[in-house]
């Protein structure tokens, strides 16, 4: 894997939306390793990861040169691998309803519990304003390792740039200062431990 | 907001993967404006078809462009899809279906809806034109690659 920095990043997503594809090549040699990471990191099966793999890279041909940050290619591959996987994993898990009317309704979703979703959305935005209230780097180290599954910290260091060791640290600290910030938002503690388990 | 770390590091990418990530630089198609998927469900079939697979509908859509829904029925090794065409305008059009392979080439013209068959399963991307081809007022669009 051939590292490459902010400037040569921004170069080579650059030359390659032009149409160079010595400079593609730079990128694939950069980071098919990545996108093969996420992909496998799903545990979906070796043939599904390879078609989420191609497909990953089809859809930074589709974007190249509508990226609004050329430097963090990396991580919108890993965040579309993400993407990708999480739709193949949806599509398997879809099944056909077959059996009579009364079958199928005992298999229904159980009815919406109105209130719960209503303070679900209250907490949501809660949660966001403290959010955005972090510094960026806790926003974005945050919601890396939210995401379902989380990435390895191997991933989340190529796809930030941070050393594997920082990563915990860091972690604690923006958790700590968001925990401060749900609190400013008048969510309990019993609550927040709940939210930021 | 659990975070354990995974146990899944990075590491080489297959030989495959690779050659299949680097060709698919050579699908592009320069100056032409993608469609994204904006939808991709399956649609459930009739109580009263036990045992007949949904279709699946995929819905393509880019601002200022034509918003193209496909519908994907038949059979795994000869797929149909059916097409609708939603623009201001309401114009000829011409459809032409591709494969990453470069296999199965299906193109029909005329106005929508159209029925495509005899698709091959893979990854398929549609190219949509209008306008006399190669004049100045022809206009082109592709949707995102998609599995089917």
């Amino acid at each position: 894997m051939s590292r490459l920095d902010e400037k040569q990043t921004a170069e080579v997503v650059a030359a390659a939306a032009a149409g160079d594809r010595r400079a593609w090549e730079q990128l694939v040699d950069a980071y098919s390793g990545l996108v093969w990471a996420v992909t496998r990191n799903h545990r979906i099966s070796a043939a599904d990861a390879s078609d989420v793999s191609q497909t990953t890279w089809l859809r930074l041909v589709e974007h190249i040169d509508r990226l609004n940050d050329p430097t963090r290619v990396g991580a919108w591959l890993a965040t579309t691998a993400r993407r990708e996987c999480l739709r193949v994993i949806g599509q398997a898990r879809r099944t056909t309803p077959v059996g009579t009317d009364e079958e199928l309704e005992d298999r229904a979703a159980p009815p919406l519990d109105v209130d719960a979703a209503l303070l679900s959305l209250e907490e949501q935005g809660q949660v966001e304003r403290a959010m955005s209230r972090l510094s960026g780097r806790c926003q974005e180290l945050l919601v890396l390792l939210m995401s379902d599954p989380p990435p390895s910290y191997e991933e989340v260091s190529l796809i930030l740039g941070m050393p594997v060791g920082s990563i915990g640290p860091t972690r604690g600290r923006c958790l700590r200062r968001l925990e401060q910030e749900l609190a400013a938002e008048g969510i309990e503690h019993a609550r927040r431990d709940i939210l930021l388990r | 907001m659990s975070s354990s770390p995974g146990k899944v590091g990075v590491s080489e990418a297959p030989r495959a993967v690779r050659e299949a990530a680097l060709a698919a630089f050579d699908a592009r198609r320069p100056g032409t404006p993608v469609l994204d998927l904006a939808r991709d469900l399956p649609v459930a079939t009739t109580v009263g078809e036990p045992g007949r697979p949904p279709y699946r509908e995929l819905r393509f859509a880019q601002e200022g462009a034509p918003a193209v829904t496909v519908e994907v029925d038949g059979a795994d090794d000869d797929l149909v899809l059916k097409v609708r065409i939603e623009w201001a305008r309401s114009q000829d059009y011409r459809l032409e279906v591709s494969g990453i392979s470069g296999l199965g080439l299906p193109v029909v013209k005329g106005k929508p809806p159209f029925e495509v068959s005899g698709v091959l399963p893979g990854l398929t991307s549609l190219l949509l034109s209008t306008g006399v081809a190669g004049s100045p007022d022809e206009q082109r669009w592709q949707t995102a690659w998609v599995r089917l």
